[in-house]
């Protein structure tokens, strides 16, 4: 019968729970002990019902039955309290809300600025490239459950004040947002412009080094693009003709959404691709030796050549916020093609 | 492929089953206070009452037979009185004028539930 009583007091713990040394009165304390003296007399009853079936008093080992029949004393206590809640069922949509865009607007950002260092500053990732996005990502996680502990402690005050109840009684229906139409076809003017952009921006690729030297006569000949950078003129080319091809596959088949999210997709990481081969041709102007006022422009190039890579990383945060963008849509792209291929299927199964 | 299948169909059947499970716990939720009620006309202590219950084809585990009782009793739709019986001390539970009243109510709107619920089934 011991094992009975250890049973109970565990059950008494916890319902007396954490707060057991500061909260709640006699009246609580009555209360647990009613509860204990109930739980106590049912156990009884079962082993005496038990016993009668048997025709002999029961070993410990069929009492230990007895009382995992019970259950667990903290599941038996656990019924007795209060359902209880740190955020409530209205406030919590609020609150995963919050909670998606407060992180993703701290993530991404922070995912390509890390991204871009990592491709274009080679200091970053000097000595030890390993241990120094660990530390990145570590001092990342610490921020973002510094962020959500500070929400979730938001939303856990807001539940006890409760001044979202009133906000909620409060509310005009013609406030509600316009109904959002998902697009289900690209515009085959949109197509149309792009293409004529496209094309544009490649003809205008394709005959710059006939102006080029506009840009750097006034210096006398002094500065001169890296000659490595020769090598890559032509990559700059290859994204926008791959949305070339998007375009004009979409003036005849607008309904093709899909393919304009995984085209951009596939361009923006070549650009990706193309602006980290480009940024790692450094410097990418040179002073010619020997050139009138040389020594001048030794000293403006190093900032120039800043000033270009810094726009580089610029153009590649951008790059990069776009392709996860991208990415966004073409798995909604696809998760759509997967819906309605299933739909389809089951006509199909209907039909037969 | 043919364990690929089996996984596939014992996952798809423990699915079904836990949803079946809810469903009915569902069901069972609102019928419990209504027997429990019932039953509580004549007097009972916790272990008793438990066992009238399953005798009549509606077993209730004590984890959700003794909050309910409290519950009830915190509601007035129950009495109770520590009495000794057999030289044990047990609680007794009953029901009290409140609770008559709201029983009867309950069993009404049980009734035309069920009602409605044969109709719908006898259309189809």
């Amino acid at each position: 019968m011991d094992l009975i009583e250890r049973y109970l007091q565990a059950v008494r713990f916890w319902l007396a729970g954490p707060g057991r040394f500061w909260l709640g009165g006699a009246k609580a304390r009555l209360q647990q002990e009613d509860i204990i003296a109930e739980l106590r007399e049912d156990i009884r009853s079962r082993i005496d019902d038990y016993e009668s079936s048997l025709g002999r008093s029961i070993n410990e080992d069929e009492l230990a039955g007895v009382l995992k029949q019970v259950g667990h004393p903290l599941w038996v206590a656990a019924r007795f309290q209060p359902q209880r809640s740190l955020i409530g069922p209205v406030l919590f949509p609020l609150y995963l809300f919050v909670l998606k865009i407060v992180t993703l607007g701290y993530l991404v950002p922070w995912f390509v600025v890390w991204l871009a260092l990592v491709i274009f500053v080679p200091s970053h990732r000097a000595n030890n490239p390993f241990l120094t996005a660990l530390g990145g990502w570590a001092a990342m996680w610490t921020n973002i459950f510094i962020v959500a502990g500070i929400i979730t402690l938001v939303f856990a005050i807001l539940e006890r004040v409760q001044p979202a109840m009133a906000a909620l009684q409060k509310w005009d229906p013609r406030k509600l947002p316009r109904l959002s139409q998902r697009k289900d076809r690209v515009s085959r003017v949109e197509s149309s412009f792009g293409l004529v952009f496209s094309v544009a921006f490649i003809v205008w690729w394709l005959t710059l080094p006939h102006y080029a030297h506009f840009f750097l006569d006034p210096t006398g000949g002094a500065i001169k693009v890296n000659p490595a950078l020769h090598n890559y003129y032509l990559l700059p080319v290859i994204p926008t003709f791959v949305l070339m091809v998007q375009q004009c596959i979409n003036i005849f088949r607008p309904h093709w959404t899909w393919l304009r999210a995984v085209f951009m997709l596939v361009s923006d990481l070549l650009s990706l691709g193309v602006l980290a081969a480009v940024a790692s041709c450094k410097p990418y102007l040179l002073v010619v030796e020997g050139a009138k006022d040389a020594a001048n422009y030794a000293r403006a190039v190093p900032a120039i050549n800043q000033v270009i890579s810094l726009s580089l990383l610029g153009i590649a945060i951008g790059v990069g916020i776009a392709a996860i963008v991208h990415l966004v849509q073409t798995v909604r792209e696809v998760r759509r093609l997967g819906r309605a291929g299933d739909s389809s299927i089951m006509q199909i199964s209907a039909s037969l | 492929m043919c364990s690929i299948l089996c996984i596939t169909q014992c996952m798809a059947t423990s699915i079904d089953l836990e949803l079946f499970e809810n469903l009915r716990l569902e069901l069972r939720r609102g019928c419990l206070v209504a027997a429990v009620l019932a039953q509580l006309r004549s007097e009972h202590y916790g272990y008793t009452l438990r066992k009238a219950l399953e005798d009549q084809g509606l077993a209730i585990d004590e984890g959700t037979l003794y909050p309910l009782l409290r519950r009830l009793e915190s509601q007035g739709l129950l009495a109770s009185e520590w009495r000794e019986e057999n030289k044990r001390n047990k609680r007794f539970y009953r029901l009290s004028p409140q609770g008559e009243q709201v029983l009867e109510k309950l069993l009404e709107e049980w009734r035309t539930l069920n009602a409605s619920l044969e109709q719908i089934l006898k259309e189809k």
